[in-house]
């Protein structure tokens, strides 16, 4: 193949091939990815071994300024993913963004907490009412 | 209660500390700093919690996931979504101004334009006596007829018969009000 290359005539000014550019400007545009795909295009990316405590900072940014509850599979990779790169804190910043996600929805909270009970058991990590984050002494 | 406040102040104790981080940045938009708010120097007790760190959670102590959690982050979310005084302060510069500057419209209104209580309005202005005032004001119309070298005669708009304005909305060049 590169052989047959090598011997193919010098493109002159007049015969030019079309440019990378112009290909993907007259292409159709990619279909919308399924809710499906979101969630395992995240867990992919937090699982991924490559994923340190600066890339988890920009998915995880990403993630939480959306208005939007993703599926518990991806708070698990991303708590998983805290363990990885040894950030207690980073965990525990996590759980209080959910909460935080979910507004004045308690029963939304509790599911959550309910489907990731299991992942803060095998990692060991307490809940946010556990380590009393969400109270705050008011200052008078 | 900080009624002016524009930032979160940090208390002096925590400030002076050697642990304090001075490139620590914390806030909602931002919520995954990427420096932690103490730095752990080597040998310090939170360098030790965070070797500690590395082995399994579940053997840190509660203790010890405080510090950890304290070492790295100034606020939690619950503290950083707290608002301020402010509002009180902002209202209360708000009647300041609003009280000084009816003083002074008061002081005007009696001391310069002579209106006593009772005695002005759109009503009483109608009565004999403030007649004379309308003629004094349009007298200032005299400034629009008269012919000097430094007067800018609007002749265009100015109704040199009736001695109004032709269109009284247009705007005047002389500026008065």
């Amino acid at each position: 193949m590169s052989l047959f290359r090598a011997l193919r005539p010098a493109l002159t000014a007049q015969t030019r091939r079309l440019t990378v550019s112009a290909s993907l400007n007259s292409a159709a545009p990619a279909a919308p990815l399924r809710r499906d795909d979101v969630m395992a295009a995240w867990v992919e990316y937090f699982d991924h071994p490559d994923c340190d405590y600066y890339n988890y900072r920009l998915g995880a940014q990403h993630l939480f300024s959306d208005d939007l509850l993703f599926d518990p599979v991806v708070y698990q990779a991303m708590l998983y993913a805290c363990r990885r790169f040894n950030n207690f804190p980073a965990a525990m910043r996590t759980l209080e963004l959910i909460r935080l996600k979910c507004g004045d929805r308690e029963d939304v909270y509790d599911w959550v907490m309910q489907e990731l009970a299991p992942t803060l058991e095998d990692l060991g990590i307490p809940t946010v009412e556990d380590m009393n984050l969400h109270i705050v002494e008011t200052e008078l | 209660m900080k009624f002016l406040s524009l930032a979160r102040t940090i208390p002096e104790e925590t400030r002076t500390t050697p642990e304090f981080n001075l490139h620590f940045y914390e806030t909602l938009h931002v919520p995954f700093p990427l420096r932690p708010f103490q730095i752990g120097r080597p040998g310090s007790e939170l360098a030790a919690v965070r070797a500690k760190e590395s082995g399994d959670w579940k053997d840190l102590s509660g203790a010890e996931k405080e510090a950890l959690y304290r070492g790295a982050f100034m606020q939690p979310i619950t503290e950083q979504q707290q608002g301020t005084d402010m509002w009180k302060g902002i209202i209360g510069a708000m009647m300041l101004v609003m009280g000084s500057i009816s003083c002074l419209t008061y002081e005007l209104h009696t001391d310069v334009s002579g209106f006593k209580p009772n005695q002005a309005g759109f009503w009483y202005f109608w009565q004999p006596g403030w007649a004379q005032v309308r003629k004094n004001i349009a007298a200032e119309n005299i400034f629009l007829e008269y012919t000097g070298s430094f007067n800018q005669r609007d002749y265009k708009h100015w109704d040199y018969v009736n001695h109004v304005w032709k269109n009284p909305q247009a705007t005047r060049i002389d500026g008065a009000d």
